[in-house]
């Protein structure tokens, strides 16, 4: 019986410790501008607070836990369900074009994705809505561009992420 | 003029304003989530930690007018002794609920004296004079957005000259820092005539898009003198001018009314920016406020102009004007119409005086409009293509004009978001008959559930109703389903439009048809030919099912075949009528069925051996698989044709003494297909012997055989013949009668069969009979026939010979012989003696006994029987067969 209790206690331990294979750390920065020897410069501070009008940098760090590759890898990141909707219906969260990291995957360079549409479809930045309008009783259609701040989701699609390898991606967008 | 802090530059690039901001105490959770797929091929997903950054509070205010000693934001007159009030508005600009302390301070230099008694009032209807009830206040609290009007209250000492001079400054501080204290104004000592201006807006605050604001300025002469006029270019002569500019975007569709004291009221305009003025009559409506020049400086103008010669305004005389301005209905949540009206007047020199200013900031209005596809506000006209239907726009509803059950029409719509500011609705649909299955799904298909937005303000977005009918769903009548869309932020606003289905028509049907003739139109073609078939055999009829149905469906064969037939379907494959080869398995059924596609099979239809000739119906159904009412017969006619054939068997020897009596027996078998009734002609003996007949077992004779009824089947009828023979006939004389037996069938058709007995006269008594039994099988248990007639290979055959001295004398040397039968295998043999005494011997040469039985005997072997009666083993003429002495020999064999 105690041999068996041994054996049930390595058991619950080896559940505990399982790991996913593929870990994401997010981490939130407040970018500061200060002035030091009479030039503007940019720190990363840590953001537990912020405040209207700021910039925060969202980082996540993406680590493929195991000796296998993983394949397939889409991260997702949607500032709706991160920032909420405000009393009026606009987004609290505003994407700040060309921040989102750029890959560069040995030969392979991997540029983020963008929707506007709360990630129905995604394309690489600029993206275009097609606007239906009636114009002397026939119906056009015409393409607009999207603003950046109007962006909902953005994501990264990696074809293969080695083992034991990690990949840290990065956006900022303003709190409105 | 406050300004939010730490706006970083590259939010100007984007033109953001942060008026508002993010509400304080909002949780920004920063979580990222990933799919992919691990070493085993799985998909899987993961989310990262969740890193949460609260949104603090940003204090940040205004009050307006902003003002400088040197230049205050606004100015009043009055007699000394006399309140003067100045109008403020304070806005928070913050994030979240703040409480500004208010104050006021006076100049210590730059002015000639204080005023006295002053105070601030919360000026809640924003009129700008004190209303019974409005408090006295130090703070005001405003939420997120909102704004105060207060008022400075001040009197001017009486012991002040004319033309002194006070400087008043309303300072705030807001709980959370920030202040505002350049907001200084003026007050002048008028022992002059001084007009004073008040300007209200009701509905004030918040208004809603289409609403009109009515704007009224009034004032009154608080001076010590009688005003005069000035001069305004393009109106004549001198008079007192109240002007208002009309906010940008709001139009002014009637007169404005006014009243004065004194003087003659015109009602005027600008459309210069004010530069210069002329009468407003009905003709020159509407007048909507503009900025062509974008210089913030409003181009159209409305006034009041109070004309008349010298100082004719008199002391305490009062003036209203008043307009009506309308908000346009499209005007966007947030947007601010602000109003300030100007007097202009003389009192000895040229006056410019400023009112309050009025703010009404419009606020949410929520709309939506929903319609067919391409239309959302309805009007819509001609029709697009959905799948394989066509659907038919008109006004505010769609249709289509008839759907097959089985299938799916889908309805494409648009909505357009006709609200001032961002949301998101909620779709559904009522009306959809009982087993239809609907969804609501984007232009691509993917379904929608919840809400679908948030969507900018006239925005448009697409959404399909997709139905799918039942297959056994039918209808004459029209069905309606209503489509309809409800603001998630006020669900009393909501549009529907309706989608009409003309009629269902049934999308499953089949033709099943003769091979070649499926789906041809044409009904007389659709059974198979009759065919004939012998009874045993079987016979194909090709035929084919096509669906001229609108969806693929499934059919079943079924099939009415007489008692016994039995039917299989193989399917043909090339469709040539013949079956393929090698043959393909039986199938139950089409399998599935494209529309407006054939499919060839052939049944094939088994006739039983023994089938009754005649003609039999048989049919052939197909029934879908989906709908069970929709399926199609054919018929044909099998005739089974008749057959004949009878067997009299078997021939027959045997020997008898003079006068002798033998009796043969014979089976009739009739091998046809129907009963037969069979005769047998009397026999007519060359010698005079005499031949009878008899069918029930020798009860009763009879010389010939008429209407006997021989079942089909193969079910032996025996028959027996006796033969007589008169005494005196020769020895050795033998006569070979060939009796026929001819069976007429129902359809008065014959067949007849002959068996030939040999009788043949001998001298000696000794008289042999030969009978069998044949066994089912190798054994002896179960007879097959009592009389050998049939037996199959594999069954033992007990042949029983007797031959006894039936003579009054003794028979010696008596040696039985019985070959082997053809096609057959010897099992044993065995014989008994009675009536004398001796042993039985056996021999298979004729020539060497023995007292054993032989054990084997060779194909065409013949056995031997012999009875020892004198005891030297062998079979002599020693031996001796007295009277009534029997041999009983049994042989057994069986069928190879």
């Amino acid at each position: 019986m105690k041999r068996l209790w041994v054996m049930l206690i390595g058991l619950v331990a080896a559940v505990a410790f399982a790991k996913d294979p593929l870990a994401i750390e997010a981490r939130t920065y407040r970018v500061v501008q200060a002035q030091q020897d009479g030039k503007t410069v940019e720190r990363l501070e840590e953001a537990l607070g912020v405040k209207p009008g700021e910039v925060l940098e969202f980082q996540y760090e993406v680590s493929n836990t195991t000796i296998d590759p993983l394949r397939g890898v889409v991260v997702t990141v949607d500032l709706i369900k991160i920032g909420g909707l405000g009393p009026d219906g606009s987004k609290a969260l505003a994407y700040l074009p060309a921040t989102a990291s750029v890959l560069k995957l040995g030969e392979l360079t991997l540029t983020p994705e963008f929707s506007y549409d709360g990630g129905r479809t995604y394309g690489k930045a600029p993206l275009f809505r097609k606007v239906k309008q009636l114009e002397g009783g026939k119906e056009i259609e015409k393409e607009v561009e999207v603003r950046p701040e109007e962006y909902t989701h953005i994501r990264w699609v990696i074809p293969q992420l080695g083992s034991n390898s990690k990949i840290l991606l990065k956006l900022r967008v303003v709190v409105r | 003029m406050k300004r939010l802090l730490s706006v970083f530059g590259i939010l100007l690039v984007l033109g953001m304003g942060f008026a508002q901001g993010t509400p304080a105490g909002t949780s920004i959770q920063n979580q990222a989530s990933a799919t992919y797929l691990d070493s085993a091929n799985q998909s899987r997903s993961t989310t990262s930690n969740q890193v949460v950054t609260v949104v603090q509070q940003v204090y940040a205010f205004t009050i307006t007018p902003d003002g400088t000693t040197s230049t205050p934001g606004q100015s009043r007159n009055a007699l000394p002794g006399a309140q003067v009030i100045f109008a403020y508005t304070v806005t928070n600009n913050g994030n979240g609920t703040d409480a500004i302390s208010l104050s006021t301070t006076q100049a210590s230099s730059g002015d000639n004296f204080d005023l006295s008694s002053v105070s601030i009032v919360r000026d809640a209807n924003c009129n700008g004079v004190v209303d019974s009830g409005e408090p006295t206040v130090s703070s005001v609290s405003l939420a997120q957005g909102a704004q105060a009007c207060v008022l400075v209250l001040g009197t001017i000492p009486a012991t002040r000259a004319d033309g002194d001079t006070a400087l008043i400054n309303l300072e705030g501080t807001s709980s959370g820092g920030p202040t505002d204290t350049n907001n200084w104004a003026r007050a002048v000592a008028k022992t002059a005539a001084a007009l004073d201006i008040t300007k209200a807006a009701s509905p004030s605050g918040t208004v809603s898009p289409g609403v009109s604001i009515t704007y009224t300025i009034s004032g009154q002469n608080r001076g010590g003198s009688a005003a005069s006029g000035v001069s305004v270019s393009g109106l004549s002569g001198t008079g007192i001018l109240i002007s208002d500019p009309i906010p940008v975007g709001l139009t002014v569709s009637s007169l404005p009314s006014g009243s004065a004291g004194a003087g003659s009221v015109q009602i005027v305009k600008s459309t210069d920016e004010g530069a210069t003025w002329s009468a407003l009559v009905a003709g020159n409506l509407p007048l909507t406020g503009a900025d062509a020049d974008s210089d913030s400086v409003p181009d159209v103008l409305v006034g009041m102009y109070i004309s008349g010669s010298g100082a004719f305004f008199p002391q305490n005389a009062s003036y209203t004007f008043s307009f009506s301005a309308t908000v346009p209905a499209a005007a966007a949540q947030g947007t601010v119409y602000r109003n300030t009206a100007t007097l202009r007047y003389s009192d000895g020199s040229a006056q410019t005086l400023t009112s309050n200013t009025t703010t009404n900031t419009v606020g949410s209005s929520y709309a939506v409009v929903v319609g067919p596809f391409g239309y959302p506000a309805g009007g819509a006209s001609g029709s697009y293509a959905s799948g394989s239907y066509t659907i038919t726009r008109s006004g505010d509803s769609q249709s289509v004009a008839s759907v097959y059950s089985g299938t799916t029409v889908i309805f494409k719509h648009t909505l357009r978001n006709d609200a001032n500011t961002a949301d998101s609705f909620n779709l559904a649909y009522s009306g959809a008959p009982a087993g239809w299955v609907c969804r609501l799904a984007q232009t691509d298909g993917t379904p929608i559930s919840g809400a679908v937005g948030p969507f900018a303000a006239g925005a448009t977005f697409d959404f399909e109703l997709e139905c799918t009918v039942p297959a056994s769903y039918t209808s004459g009548s029209a069905l309606n389903i209503s489509v309809s869309a409800t603001s998630v932020s006020d669900s009393s606003k909501s549009d529907a439009t309706t989608d009409t289905v003309g009629a269902v028509a049934l999308g499953y049907a089949l033709d099943l048809a003769a091979h070649g003739n499926a789906g041809d139109g044409n009904a007389a073609n659709d059974n198979p030919a009759p065919q004939s078939a012998n009874p045993g055999s079987t016979l194909n009829i090709p035929f084919d099912v096509r669906n001229t149905g609108q969806v693929a469906d499934s059919y079943n064969f079924s099939a009415s075949v007489p008692s016994g037939w039995s039917i299989a379907y193989y399917p043909d494959a090339n469709c040539d009528g013949a079956m393929d080869s090698p043959l393909p398995a039986p199938v139950s059924g089409s399998g599935l069925t494209n529309p407006a596609t054939t499919k060839c099979f052939i049944a094939v239809l088994s006739v039983p051996a023994g089938a009754a000739p005649g003609s039999n119906p048989v049919s052939i159904t197909a029934t879908s698989t989906t709908v069970a009412s929709v399926q199609d017969s054919i018929s044909t006619t099998i005739t089974v044709n008749e057959v004949r054939a009878l067997l009299f068997d078997p021939d027959r020897a045997g020997t008898v003494t003079t006068p002798g009596t033998i009796v043969y027996t014979h089976n009739l078998v009739n091998n046809g297909n129907a009963s037969a009734s069979v005769s047998i002609p009397a026999f007519t003996s060359a010698y005079g012997w005499t031949y009878q007949f008899s069918t029930d077992g020798g009860a009763t004779w009879s010389s010939s055989v008429a209407g006997l009824s021989v079942p089909a089947g193969g079910t032996p009828v025996v028959v027996q013949v006796r033969v007589i023979v008169p005494a005196g006939e020769p020895v050795g004389r033998s006569e070979a009668a060939t009796l026929s037996a001819t069976a007429t069938y129902p359809s008065g058709n014959t067949a007849s069969d002959t068996a030939t007995d040999t009788t043949t006269v001998v001298s000696g008594e000794l008289r042999l009979q030969k009978s069998g039994v044949s066994y089912v099988g190798n054994a002896e248990t179960t007879v097959r026939s009592a009389t050998a007639a049939t037996a199959y290979p594999g069954d033992r055959i007990v042949y029983t010979i007797n031959a006894k001295n039936i003579g009054t004398a003794n028979l010696s040397y008596v040696r039985v012989s019985d070959p082997l039968p053809a096609y057959t295998n010897f099992v044993s043999v065995s014989a008994s003696v009675s009536g004398v005494s001796g042993s039985v011997l056996y021999s298979t040469d004729g020539s060497t006994w023995s007292a054993t039985a032989p054990s084997s005997l060779s194909a065409g072997g013949v056995i031997y029987v012999g009875v020892d009666t004198n005891g030297d083993s062998t079979i002599t003429a020693a031996d001796i067969l007295p009277p009534s002495a029997e041999i009983v020999i049994t042989l057994k064999v069986v069928v190879q």
